[in-house]
């Protein structure tokens, strides 16, 4: 692999959507809790893909690099404790 | 002994973090803000009944008031965070130039240390911290039926509640990767009594036996410093759960030395770090001293089914049984987990990346990889591009490994559970979704201002509420006695017994406060 390549592969990959997770950690309008009529599967169901999608979305985020991140692997230098 | 306390202590890692994004870690820049801190309790306690003041070298630690329950234990250690968290917010508030100063709940150090490959070259000690596990135990207990029952789980137990690390050094001479655990890398002995030291710190630690905080005629007190601290409630709750059925059963006379003699592993020290490092859960990395070979999972199955065996003819309680079902549960699990072979990329995690600390990071790490086209065995020596410039993908995967810890909102363990649906645990459980967490937030917010209701802590943190009500500080308040420091209040109480509630001494001092 040349080297414009190998470098063009290590470029982040950004997030799918930018869109910020709630910070309350409710559910959006599709996943919803659940609406009468609906029964345990269906809502269980529509609340795992909801939250898997979020949860994807987080590790995305956590990819990116941010300007903590340069002083926390360098700088966290810490005394010997128990 | 059907009954038990148990507590947990955690050392906390720490940084003021400048507006510019400047890290500083030194202690003497740090002491500074800890004068409010030491002002802040009633003699280091606080109305939770817990404990919480500056350890060794100025890492803050919190300690838990008595819990006989695995919930409010589990409650109690989450309580401290928001406790903790809250005093610094505090501390920093208004000072120029301080953007926070933030607590990390880990064990150990980010920056390398001397890039050696061996640990013998160091020229400064590799830097670690810790969180302390403690069991009330019966007196009667002999040093030799605990090493023989414990030492083969305790150097397989991490897959259960290690909390992950991106190693910052040489580590068993090969280049920075992934492990188990944080901490067995730095337990370099097999018995003692130290708890500091990089060649001192043990697995079987006996230190703290002789000091139980309760009648010591009846009681020693189990201190085990091997273990990680856990952001995971879970990962908690099976690290002293598995303790709590395993000290019941030598306490109940169970056959440890005839059923545990074939796996006591050659060489514990080695044996913990190897399966540190071995990822897949299932290859036969411990050496046992019979002259055969055993994987981690193998050896948590055999303690599963001595556990059984046990619960089936003795009985366990509900919260000890609960938690047998759970620790089978996950092994069960841990077994079936699928890894590429040649990445060290999870394939299926069988829930547990949504549960376990050291899986649920992995998962994240795992994703940071993939960002940047590069997986477990390519990674170092990488460099990705971001906005001021260049930066290695191992600091990347560093950063994020020390930010899982961060326990503010930032915090990556927090963010991730923060992705969950706002519902109460019992409905989570009932849709079948998976959640690190084991306590709700109620428990939790509850936790931080109340005691634990039935075991001593109650009388402690009853009391501290009611002094401080009062802004009468004539008390020194301990673990197991209450002493007036002023004339008029009568003589010292003792508390020595860790499982009661009330105290008629106590209940007449507050009448009189």
């Amino acid at each position: 692999m040349t080297q414009e390549k190998e470098k063009e592969k290590l470029k982040p990959v950004p997030p799918e959507d930018g869109a910020p997770i709630e910070e309350d950690g409710s559910l959006d309008e599709e996943g919803e809790g659940a609406k009468p009529g609906n029964d345990l599967e269906e809502e269980a169901e529509r609340a795992k893909k909801d939250l898997e999608k979020r949860r994807e979305r987080f590790r995305q985020m956590a990819s990116k690099v941010e300007g903590e991140d340069t002083e926390a692997s360098t700088q966290h230098k810490l005394t010997e404790g128990q | 002994m059907k009954k038990r306390i148990y507590g947990i202590e955690t050392e906390y890692g720490v940084a003021l973090i400048a507006k510019n994004n400047r890290w500083n870690c030194d202690s003497t820049v740090l002491s500074q803000y800890y004068d409010f801190l030491r002002s802040e309790f009633f003699y280091e306690f606080l109305p939770n009944g817990s404990r919480c003041y500056i350890d060794v070298a100025f890492h803050p630690e919190y300690c838990t008031a008595e819990c006989l329950n695995l919930a409010d234990l589990v409650a109690q250690d989450k309580a401290g965070e928001r406790i903790l968290l809250d005093i610094f917010n505090r501390v920093v508030e208004g000072k120029e130039g301080v953007k926070r100063i933030a607590l990390f709940k880990n064990n150990v150090q980010y920056a390398p240390e001397d890039d050696q490959s061996t640990p013998q070259a160091f020229s400064s000690t590799p830097v670690s911290f810790g969180c302390h596990e403690n069991f009330s135990m019966d007196k009667r207990l002999g040093l030799e039926i605990i090493k023989l029952a414990l030492t083969p789980f305790l150097v397989a137990r991490q897959i259960l509640c290690g909390s992950g690390w991106v190693t910052n050094v040489h580590y068993q001479r090969r280049k920075s990767r992934y492990a188990i655990s944080q901490r067995t890398r730095f337990m370099n002995k097999y018995v003692g009594n130290n708890t500091r030291g990089w060649t001192q710190r043990p697995i079987i630690c006996t230190a703290r036996w002789d000091e139980p905080h309760a009648d010591s005629s009846k009681y020693q007190r189990m201190h085990l410093i091997l273990g990680d601290s856990n952001m995971s409630e879970l990962s908690t709750y099976l690290k002293m759960a598995t303790l709590g059925i395993l000290l019941e059963m030598i306490e109940e006379g169970y056959p440890f030395a005839e059923r545990c003699a074939k796996l006591m592993p050659l060489s514990p020290v080695d044996a913990i770090k190897l399966v540190s490092l071995d990822l897949t859960c299932r290859n036969p990395v411990i050496e046992l001293d019979a002259g055969k070979f055993i994987s981690a999972v193998d050896m948590l199955l055999e303690y599963a089914g001595m556990m059984d065996e046990y619960e089936e003819v003795q009985g366990l309680n509900p919260d000890l049984s609960e938690a047998l079902k759970r620790f089978k549960d996950v092994l069960r699990r841990l077994g079936k987990r699928e890894m590429d072979s040649e990445t060290l990329m999870e394939t299926d995690s069988q829930g547990l990346g949504e549960e376990l600390d050291w899986l649920i990071k992995k998962t994240i790490l795992d994703r940071t990889l993939m960002a940047y086209g590069s997986h477990w065995n390519n990674f170092y020596g990488r460099k990705i591009d971001f906005v001021n410039g260049r930066i290695g993908i191992h600091e990347k995967l560093m950063a994020n490994d020390l930010k899982y810890h961060d326990i503010s909102p930032q915090g990556l363990y927090n963010q991730f559970i923060a992705t969950e649906p706002n519902l109460p645990i019992s409905r989570l459980n009932e849709l079948g979704i998976r959640t690190p967490r084991l306590v709700d937030k109620e428990k939790i917010e509850n936790m931080e201002k109340n005691p634990p209701q039935n075991t001593r802590a109650k009388i402690r943190g009853d009391l501290i509420k009611l002094l401080a009500a009062r802004g009468n500080f004539k008390f020194r308040i301990d673990w197991e006695q209450i002493v007036p420091i002023a004339a008029g209040y009568g003589d010292s109480i003792a508390l020595d017994d860790p499982f009661a509630a009330q105290n008629d001494m106590a209940d007449l001092l507050k009448s009189r406060i």
